[in-house]
C-alpha cells in the first residue's frame, strides 16, 4: 500500500475507534442519568 | 396388665398420629416459582421450601453460590446458597445430554433482595439432593436419516441444474 | 398508482426471493455446526435436515424464476414482505423437529417472533433445548435486524428522511443506487466489529460472574446478538435474571441501546462527524422520552414502594423500561411481577416507552423517535405559524444527519405511520380485552408485539387463544416492516388476480 492510501487508512480506522468510543460514552452517559434520577427519587422521599 | 397394654397402645398411637402432623406444621412449604411471583408479597420474607433441578451454570460468587432451578415448562428460581451453607457436591447439572440433580432446598424468599439488588430469589438454609442426574438419551432416528439423504440427494440434483447453464435466465 | 403485473415480475419477485432462502439454508449451517461442536447428534440431524430442505426450496424458487432483471422499489418491498413469510416456515423447520413446539402455528410465532427482533416466544420448556437450537434462535433476531436496516438503506435513496417522502408521497420505482451500497457494506463492518467485541466482553463478563470459559462465549454471543439486534430472547427462561450478575446487564444495556440507534448515525459518527451524537433529532427525543417515561416509572414505584432502595430502583426500573424504549425486551423481573407488583402506573409508563420505540434505521421498533420528534416539532411550527403575521414565513427545520426542512409533506408522512401503528396497537388491545384480559395488561402486550419489543406481562404462553397468536404475529410482521411493505405485498397480489382476468378474457 503506498503512503497516502496507508495515512486514508489510519484516518478512518482513527476515526472509526473515535466513534465507538464515542457512541459508548454517550449511552453512559444516558445510564448515568437514569441512576442519578432513581438517587433522586429516593433523596426526595 | 390389659389395662396397662391398652394405655401404652393408645400413647404409642397418640404419639405416631401427632408427632408427623405437629412435625409439618413447622415444615415450610414447598412452593413453584409461579406460585411466589404471583403472590410474591404474601411470600416476602418467609421460609419457604422449592425443588427443582439444576440447570447447567452453578455460578460461584464471593460471598456464595448461585444456582437456577428449574420447577417446570418454562419456569425456574435464582437460588443463593450463602457461604456459610453447607451445599451438596452436585454431580450432574443440565445440558442436552443430562438430566440435572433434583434438588431440595428450604430458605428465605425475598420478593425484592436488598443485598441482590431487587432481585426475586430465595436463600437457601438448607439443601440436599433429591435425585442424582443422569444421562439422556437423545436417539439418532433412522427415518431422519433418510429424509436427510433424500434430501441431500434432491438438493444436488437442482444445484446441479441450476449451476449447469449459467445463461439460460432471459428468455421465457 | 396501480401498474399491471406481467410475469417477468413473478420472475424477479422468485428468483429474489430464492436467493434469500438460500441465505436462509445457509445461515443453518451455524447452529448444525454449534450442535456438532457439543457433540448434540441428534440436534446436528435436525439441522442438517433443514438446511437441506431449505436450500432445495431455495434452489428450486431460483431455477424456476431465474431472470437478469434488477428490482425495482415496488419489487424490493414485495420480495421483503414475502421472503420474510418463505423465511418464517422453513426456519421454523429446525424448532419442529426439536419437540419442543406444541404446535405449527406456535413455530411460526416463534420465527416471526425473532426475525422481527421481537423476543416473544412459545417454544416448550426453554430451559432444555440444545445449544444448536439456542444458536438458531438468537442467530435469527441478529440476521432478522440486520436484513431490516440493510434493506432499509439499501433500496431507499440516501437517508432515511427522503425515503420516507418516496415511499408514501410518490410511489416512483426507483433502481438500486450502488453507492448506497457502499454504506450498506459499512453498517456490515460495525455490526461485526461490535459482534467481536460485545461477544468478548459479555463472554468476560460471564466468566467473571462464573461461568465456565467454553459456555461463557456462547453466552456472550448469545446475549450480544439478542442485545444488537433489539430482540429480547436469552438461553433461558429465567432471561437476564439467570445470570443474577448487574455487569451482565449493564453491559447488555450498552450493546442494546446502541443497537436502537440509527445506523445512518453510526455511519456519521464512526466517519468522523462525532457532533452529530448530540445534534441528532432522533438521539435528542429518544433522551427526552426515556428520560420521562423513567421518571413516571420511578413515580409508580416509589408511590407503590416496590423497591427498597435507590439501587434496586435503577437496576430493575430502568433496566425494564430502557429494555421496552428500545424495544429490545431482555428483562431482570418476571413477567407477572410487572402486574403484581409494579401496577398499572408503571406498566402504562412501560407502555408508552415501548410505543415511541428506537431509531428509524435501526434493529428497534414502534413509531420511531424521528417520527416522534418530526410530529412535535411540526406542531411547534404550526403553533409559531399561528403567532406569527400573516405575510411572515415561518419554516421549520430539524437535524438528521443534515438540517432538513419540516415540510408538510415530511409531517404528514410521519403522521401517517404513527396513526397505523396506533391502529394495530389497539386491534391488539381489543382483542385481548375480547378475551378477557384487563386493559392495562392486553395493552401491554399488543403495544409490546406492535412495536417488536417483547416484553410480557404475562399472557404470551403457549395456551393463549389461537387468534391473539394470529393478531400479535400480524402485528410483529407489520411493525416490523413497517406497513408499506406489507401493503405493496397485498397490493400487488390483488393486482395480479385483476391482471390476470383481464388478459384471460382477452384472449
Amino acid at each position: 500500500m503506498d503512503e497516502r492510501a496507508r495515512m486514508k487508512r489510519v484516518v478512518s480506522l482513527r476515526r472509526g475507534l473515535l466513534g465507538m468510543l464515542t457512541e459508548v460514552a454517550f449511552v453512559g452517559s444516558l445510564i448515568g442519568l437514569g441512576f442519578l434520577i432513581s438517587w433522586l427519587f429516593f433523596m426526595g422521599r | 396388665m390389659k389395662r396397662l397394654c391398652a394405655v401404652l397402645i393408645i400413647v404409642v398411637l397418640t404419639v405416631l398420629i401427632v408427632t408427623p402432623v405437629l412435625a409439618s406444621a413447622g415444615q415450610p412449604p414447598v412452593l413453584s416459582t409461579t406460585e411466589l411471583v404471583e403472590n410474591s408479597y404474601k411470600w416476602d420474607g418467609k421460609t419457604v421450601s422449592f425443588k427443582g433441578e439444576v440447570l447447567q451454570d452453578l455460578m460461584v460468587r464471593e460471598d456464595g453460590t448461585w444456582m437456577n432451578l428449574s420447577d417446570g415448562n418454562n419456569t425456574a428460581m435464582g437460588v443463593f446458597v450463602p457461604k456459610g451453607v453447607a451445599m451438596p457436591a452436585i454431580s450432574r447439572t443440565e445440558d442436552y445430554r443430562t438430566v440435572g440433580d433434583v434438588v431440595f432446598i428450604t430458605g428465605v424468599f425475598h420478593r425484592v433482595c436488598a443485598q441482590h439488588e431487587g432481585e426475586t430469589d430465595i436463600h437457601a438454609t438448607s439443601v440436599t439432593i433429591v435425585t442424582p442426574g443422569s444421562t439422556k438419551a437423545n436417539p439418532i432416528h433412522l427415518d431422519r436419516v433418510v429424509w436427510f439423504v433424500v434430501l441431500a440427494g434432491l438438493l444436488g440434483l437442482v444445484m446441479w441444474l441450476y449451476y449447469r447453464k449459467p445463461g439460460r435466465g432471459t428468455e421465457h | 398508482m396501480i401498474r399491471r403485473v406481467w410475469r417477468e415480475d413473478f420472475r424477479i419477485i422468485g428468483y429474489y426471493t430464492g436467493l434469500v432462502t438460500i441465505g436462509v439454508g445457509l445461515l443453518m449451517l451455524v447452529p448444525m455446526v454449534t450442535s456438532l461442536v457439543f457433540r448434540e447428534w441428534a440436534s446436528a440431524l435436525d439441522f442438517a435436515i433443514s438446511v437441506a430442505l431449505t436450500l432445495l426450496v431455495g434452489y428450486v424458487l431460483a431455477l424456476v424464476s431465474r431472470t437478469k432483471s434488477t428490482p425495482g422499489l415496488t419489487h424490493a418491498m414485495v420480495i421483503a414482505a414475502g421472503s420474510w413469510l418463505v423465511a418464517m416456515v422453513l426456519s421454523g423447520v429446525p424448532y419442529m423437529l426439536s419437540g419442543h413446539m406444541a404446535s405449527f402455528l406456535d413455530t411460526c410465532f416463534d420465527t416471526m417472533s425473532g426475525y422481527t427482533t421481537t423476543g416473544m416466544y412459545l417454544m416448550q420448556d426453554l430451559d432444555h433445548i440444545s445449544q444448536g437450537l439456542n444458536m438458531w434462535r438468537h442467530l435469527l433476531t441478529y440476521v432478522g435486524g440486520q436484513g431490516i436496516v440493510v434493506l432499509a438503506l439499501t433500496f431507499l435513496i440516501g437517508s432515511t428522511g427522503g425515503a420516507f417522502k418516496i415511499m408514501v408521497g410518490e410511489g416512483k420505482e426507483e433502481k438500486l443506487e450502488p453507492n448506497v451500497r457502499h454504506i450498506a457494506v459499512l453498517i456490515w463492518r460495525i455490526s461485526l466489529i461490535y459482534l467481536g467485541v460485545g461477544t468478548v466482553v459479555l463472554g468476560v463478563v460471564a466468566i467473571a460472574n462464573g461461568i465456565k470459559p467454553y459456555l461463557a462465549f456462547f453466552h456472550g454471543a448469545y446475549i450480544f446478538m439478542s442485545a444488537w439486534s433489539t430482540g429480547g430472547f436469552a438461553p433461558y427462561s429465567q432471561n437476564m435474571l439467570y445470570y443474577h450478575s448487574s455487569a451482565m446487564e449493564i453491559a447488555s444495556m450498552v450493546f442494546f441501546i446502541l443497537g436502537s440507534f440509527n445506523f445512518a448515525l453510526h455511519y456519521a459518527v464512526w466517519t468522523g462527524n462525532r457532533r452529530e451524537i448530540l445534534r441528532n433529532v432522533e438521539i435528542v427525543s429518544f433522551t427526552i422520552t426515556v428520560l420521562t417515561t423513567f421518571s413516571l416509572v420511578c413515580l409508580a414505584l416509589m408511590q407503590r414502594g416496590v423497591y427498597p432502595n435507590a439501587v434496586a430502583l435503577f437496576r430493575r426500573g430502568f433496566f425494564q423500561l430502557i429494555s421496552g424504549h428500545t424495544t429490545t425486551g431482555q428483562s431482570n423481573i418476571y413477567a407477572r411481577t410487572f402486574v403484581r407488583e409494579w401496577g398499572p402506573l408503571g406498566m402504562l409508563a412501560t407502555t408508552i416507552a415501548m410505543a415511541i420505540g428506537a431509531s428509524a434505521a435501526s434493529t428497534g421498533g414502534g413509531f420511531k423517535g424521528l417520527r416522534v420528534g418530526i410530529i412535535v416539532k411540526g406542531i411547534v411550527t404550526d403553533v409559531r405559524k399561528l403567532l406569527s403575521p400573516e405575510r411572515a414565513v415561518v419554516m421549520g427545520h430539524y437535524h438528521h444527519i443534515r438540517d432538513k426542512v419540516l415540510s408538510d409533506s415530511v409531517v404528514k408522512s410521519a403522521a401517517v405511520i404513527v396513526v397505523l401503528y396506533v391502529l394495530i396497537y389497539v386491534v391488539g388491545t381489543v382483542v385481548g380485552m375480547a378475551y378477557g384480559y384487563p386493559m392495562v395488561d392486553a395493552l401491554f402486550e399488543s403495544v409490546s408485539a406492535g412495536s417488536n419489543t417483547g416484553l410480557s406481562c404475562g399472557i404470551v404462553q403457549a395456551s393463549m387463544p389461537t387468534l391473539m397468536k394470529i393478531v400479535y404475529m400480524f402485528e410483529m410482521w407489520m411493525g416490523r416492516l413497517e406497513f408499506l411493505s406489507v401493503f405493496t405485498l397485498f397490493g400487488f397480489i390483488a393486482t395480479s388476480f385483476r391482471s390476470m382476468r383481464v388478459r384471460k378474457t382477452a384472449v
